[in-house]
């Protein structure tokens, strides 16, 4: 899952990124409201986290311009605690608020929860045959056994998983794994189907030649 | 009830037009009175005076009578006949002989105090119009009586002439030439009845303006007390939740509109102080949670699993740093509250701005140097009492404003000068300068021109207004001037004539 952090202190954005990057996600970052506005609109990223009081143009002017063209779940994170504040986030197009300080873990569980939603999926958990993917905890059990899958892969199942009986393209899957500062080829997605398909089964992943990638079930 | 404005104004209202039409009322009355007794008076004075001309003939001649009418001189009578109409008067007739009513003061003392009865009225009740005569001689004795039995008796009279009333009849009494008193009198009954009727009526009319003044009184009050009441309910709308309702002044009179404008001004000034207070304290949290949110998640990660020294020492310093800057934020904050309550302590003694700012140079010139801008000090010594580390604060402050904001190769200058009553100093640099529009907002707690950019150099956004706040403490001003592209000055002027006020 590909998250971008648009946030101007750069302790607090290090802290995040290391956390959501711990978490098995991808994580880009901005430090401006400008170059997040460029970047939100131009990338498909899961969730963003979003800090309101922002260089060069605000959060909320971020949300206005995103909410264009884009439907990317936005969580808005801030220290700005008022009421008013949390009603013009909310009803300026983004999906959840939390006030800084804030616990790293709720910051996880949150946007875990808000990319869920996104796929349509209310559950944390998403059975596919005698697979159980539990998208909280971040594991996967096979016939009741837990399978030792890495955090990229990990990601994948957990992509695959979420748009379940679609097709879906190497580039989606790359755009999604990866952040901006990973330099990894892409041919790396073949390696990490290919070690998934060992650890949940030979079948578990469809190849559509071309084209990418489904799980079906 | 009875505290409120609009009885007030009834009670008022009512009591000034109630004394007002009493007093018209009976004015009125007394003038309409008297306009008709005059009438009658002047009446009477001339049958009176008729009678007189024709009494003042030549004196009795001889032994007469004394007291006896005298036979009438013809070339003293009065040019009006009328006398003799009215009285059955007449002056040729033979005087008849005396009645034996000589005036006797033993007799007549009793008699005198309750007047006679008057002649008998008409019992067709039409009032007799008819004046009746009578004249006495100077000593009492009854002259002459027209018609007979009027029932007038004789009095001593105080002055040459008298008018009174005696039941329903209006008489005058005129002292004639040799000391007989002529008495002419009328019944008056149909004028008092007349009068009587312009009471009723006087009355009446008196109570229906009244009625009719406390009606339009009630109205008029309801109708001045309405915006009275429009403003209260607009203030009592007003609340701190919600200070944006105004008075609408646009339909008020005169004195209400300036009291509603007045309201309205408050409300804005109120309004104002309130978004200014809540957005400092939104600032202020927003300051403070930063680091602190900072400071927990940098724990937070760290504590997560098990880490290397390296970067354990990372998240340590990273938490330091955060420290440090809520440490500076609470000191900031801390000043200005002092200074907001008027509790900023100065320990005042002889200082000189000259030297501050050479030490602020000093102290400040490796930063300048990293930034490449030269600083120079010029001018002359500008000593005062002050509070020499507050000042220097100030100095401080400015010197470092004006380096981080210069541009590369830049310079700073920094100007004293002793004017007269005060300790001037200037803080002139080459940087970017500031945009107009900023300018006013430049000692605003949390304002940044440049976010981005004083987030880089670690300003919290309240170093202009804690400036403001020592510089103001000392009874001091503090102005900016400022062109883009060209640079700023700030320029700071403390009275030094403070010490010696004390």
């Amino acid at each position: 899952m590909r998250l971008l952090v648009v946030e101007d202190e750069p302790d607090m954005r290090s802290a995040i990124v290391q956390a959501l990057g711990e978490a098995g996600f991808a994580v880009d970052e901005a430090s401006d409201g400008d170059s997040g506005c460029f970047k939100a609109v131009a990338w498909e990223y899961d969730a963003i986290v979003l800090d309101l009081m922002l260089p060069k143009r605000s959060g909320w002017e971020l949300l206005a311009e995103l909410r264009k063209s884009k439907t990317t779940p936005v969580l808005i994170l801030t220290a700005r605690d008022a009421v008013l504040d949390r009603v013009r986030g909310l009803d300026g197009g983004a999906d959840d608020y939390l006030v800084k300080p804030f616990s790293l873990v709720e910051l996880i569980a949150r946007l875990r929860a808000l990319i869920r939603r996104a796929a349509g999926h209310a559950q944390s958990t998403i059975e596919i045959g005698d697979v159980i993917v539990d998208l909280v905890g971040g594991t996967v059990t096979k016939a009741g056994e837990p399978a030792a899958l890495t955090a990229r892969e990990f990601s994948l199942v957990e992509l695959l998983a979420l748009h379940r009986g679609k097709l879906v393209s190497r580039s989606m899957i790359y755009d999604h794994l990866f952040g901006e500062d990973d330099d990894t080829l892409s041919n790396l997605i073949d390696v990490h189907v290919s070690h998934v398909r060992k650890k949940l089964g030979a079948d578990f992943i469809e190849t559509r030649r071309g084209q990418g990638y489904i799980v079906n079930g | 009830m009875a505290k409120s404005l609009r009885w007030r104004l009834q009670v008022w209202h009512a009591s000034i037009l109630a004394i007002v039409v009493i007093g018209l009322g009976t004015a009125f009355y007394l003038l309409l009175e008297r306009a008709t007794l005059s009438e009658i008076d002047s009446e009477l004075l001339l049958d009176a005076r008729a009678i007189e001309g024709v009494l003042r003939g030549p004196p009795p001649r001889g032994d007469g009578p004394r007291d006896a009418f005298p036979p009438p001189d013809v070339s003293l009578l009065p040019p009006r006949p009328r006398v003799r109409d009215r009285f059955n008067f007449d002056p040729w007739r033979p005087l008849p002989p005396p009645p034996d009513q000589r005036f006797d003061r033993d007799r007549d003392r009793d008699r005198d105090r309750e007047l006679r009865p008057l002649p008998p009225r008409d019992p067709s009740g039409e009032p007799n119009v008819q004046p009746y005569l009578v004249i006495f001689a100077g000593d009492g004795v009854l002259l002459r009586e027209e018609p007979i039995d009027t029932g007038v008796a004789f009095r001593e009279m105080s002055r040459p002439l008298e008018y009174r009333n005696r039941a329903l009849s209006r008489e005058v009494w005129l002292r004639a030439p040799r000391g007989q008193i002529v008495v002419v009198g009328r019944d008056i009954q149909c004028q008092m009845d007349r009068l009587a009727g312009w009471r009723w009526q006087l009355g009446a009319s008196g109570l229906a303006i009244l009625g009719l003044g406390l009606l339009g009184g009630w109205v008029l009050a309801d109708r001045a007390i309405r915006p009275v009441r429009a403003i209260s309910q607009t203030a009592s709308d007003v609340s701190a939740a919600n200070l944006s309702a105004r008075i609408d002044s646009s339909s008020m009179d005169e004195e209400l509109k300036g009291l509603a404008d007045i309201l309205n001004t408050m409300l804005s000034r109120l309004e104002a102080s309130f978004t200014q207070q809540t957005r400092f304290t939104a600032d202020a949290s927003h300051e403070l949670r930063t680091p602190i949110a900072v400071l927990l998640s940098h724990c937070e990660l760290a504590l997560g699993r098990t880490r290397t020294p390296e970067e354990y020492q990372r998240t340590l310093v990273t938490c330091q740093h955060a420290g440090r800057r809520m440490k500076t934020l609470v000191e900031d904050l801390l000043i200005l509250a002092r200074a907001d309550a008027g509790k900023l302590e100065l320990s005042r003694q002889p200082c000189d701005l000259q030297r501050l700012a050479a030490d602020a140079a000093a102290m400040l010139g490796p930063l300048a140097a990293q930034r490449g801008v030269t600083i120079e000090c010029i001018g002359d010594a500008a000593p005062l009492d002050g509070d020499d580390q507050r000042l220097s604060q100030v100095i401080v402050n400015l010197l470092s404003n004006a380096i981080e904001y210069n541009r590369t190769g830049g310079a700073v200058t920094l100007r004293t000068s002793l004017e007269p009553g005060a300790a001037m100093l200037s803080v002139r640099d080459t940087g970017c300068g500031i945009a107009g529009e900023s300018v006013p907002h430049l000692f605003d707690r949390f304002y940044r021109v440049d976010e981005a950019r004083s987030r880089q150099i670690g300003g919290s956004g309240l170093g202009l207004a804690i400036c403001q706040s020592i510089v103001e403490a000392h009874g001091g001003t503090l102005d900016v001037t400022s062109e883009v592209n060209v640079g700023s000055e700030f320029v700071m002027r403390i009275p030094t004539g403070l010490a010696t006020e004390k």
